[in-house]
């Protein structure tokens, strides 16, 4: 089947963007519930703890990844059969104190070419997929693979962004964490080249192109095609017989 | 003034080749600036190249080609007959390089380069 590759925009954005948001505080009730981040960022190549929930002398921080895809390219008449995310790690270590993993789930954003803090709690809380921190590869330029799930392939927009996001489970189920957990560092799209970059590869089958169904004696002429997800069909009477 | 390109979208077939691929171009610099609190040295785009004046490789023979808004929005659409039967990211980057390389008012960034 054809396949569709999309990535995020760098800065500076046109229609899509990824980044993190993240909060640190002495409470994880706090950090956890909290309605804007302590800091945010769009315009890193590049960042330490990809994704976290994390308990370090005292204080809880998580840290939350946004990745955004402009996947209009699909057309609304695609039919999604499978879709992979996958990011680059960046060779730095992760941290697995309490052996958790990554998540996907849904992301609403202010804007869909801006992070900021106060996207923090614009997350979602059903798992489109995951991958643990065990198995997340942490050599440089390595693309760690998540496969999505129906929830997942739902959440594909075929005419404009799809908003995904990252969260450790720990996060995610509201457990607190007891030491460090966090993905090791990972590339986000403003890095330098393209062999890095965040992306989402799509399975889908293309919408119908135009069909021409003829009779013998050429007495019918049938035209079909679809249009936005509708069929559309012509018929052209010949000899009086449709 | 250094320049890059970045994939929007690729496309591929049932037979896993690439039948379009839609790219922006960017020109921007090598700068030092805090990131979380740290000095970080890296390319850092400052523009996207949207106009045929800015986009100099496109002009072929004086005849513009390649430059397409969707949505509003505006990208450089590359198809076969542009970069041939190709299959990877690799091959398209090669093509690309080229592409690249012929803006001669821009210096690719160091990745993007021919080789």
């Amino acid at each position: 089947m054809a396949t569709l590759t999309v990535f995020p925009d760098p800065n500076v954005e046109v229609s899509s963007v990824d980044g993190f948001a993240e909060i640190s505080d002495a409470v994880w009730a706090t950090a956890r519930g909290a309605a804007t981040g302590g800091s945010a960022s769009d315009s890193g190549g590049v960042y330490s703890t990809y994704c976290a929930a994390d308990l370090n002398l005292g204080t809880y921080t998580i840290t939350r990844t946004f990745w955004l895809f402009d996947t209009s390219a699909l057309t609304a008449g695609a039919t999604i059969s499978a879709a992979v995310a996958s990011f680059a790690a960046a060779g730095g270590a992760s941290t697995n104190a309490d052996t958790t993993a990554m998540h996907i789930v849904a992301s609403t954003p202010a804007s869909n070419t801006a992070i900021t803090t106060a996207d923090y709690d614009q997350i979602g809380s059903t798992t489109f997929g995951n991958i643990t921190i065990a198995n997340w590869v942490t050599t440089n330029n390595t693309y760690n693979d998540i496969t999505l799930n129906a929830s997942g392939l739902a959440a594909i927009s075929k005419t404009g962004i799809t908003k995904f996001a990252g969260r450790l489970a720990l996060d995610l189920n509201d457990v607190a964490p007891t030491g460090n957990n966090y993905i090791g560092s990972g590339y986000f799209a403003d890095n330098a080249g393209t062999s890095s970059d965040p992306k989402l590869v799509i399975t889908y089958t293309a919408p119908a192109g135009p069909a021409n169904v003829k009779t013998f004696n050429t007495i019918t002429l049938a035209n079909t095609k679809i249009v936005n997800g509708i069929a559309i069909a012509s018929v052209k009477t010949k000899s009086g017989i449709a | 003034m250094k320049t890059d390109y970045k994939f929007w979208y690729i496309k591929r077939d049932d037979d896993g080749f690439i039948t379009q691929a839609t790219i922006r171009f960017y020109e921007g610099e090598v700068t030092t600036e805090n990131e979380k609190g740290v000095p970080v040295t890296r390319y850092r785009r400052t523009k996207r190249l949207e106009t045929f004046d800015d986009l100099q490789h496109l002009k072929k023979d004086g005849i513009v080609k390649g430059l397409k808004e969707v949505n509003g929005k505006v990208a450089v659409f590359y198809n076969q007959e542009n970069f041939g039967q190709i299959k990877t990211d690799d091959e398209l980057r090669d093509f690309l390089n080229k592409e690249l390389e012929k803006d001669k008012s821009r210096e690719p960034i160091e990745e993007q380069k021919v080789k």
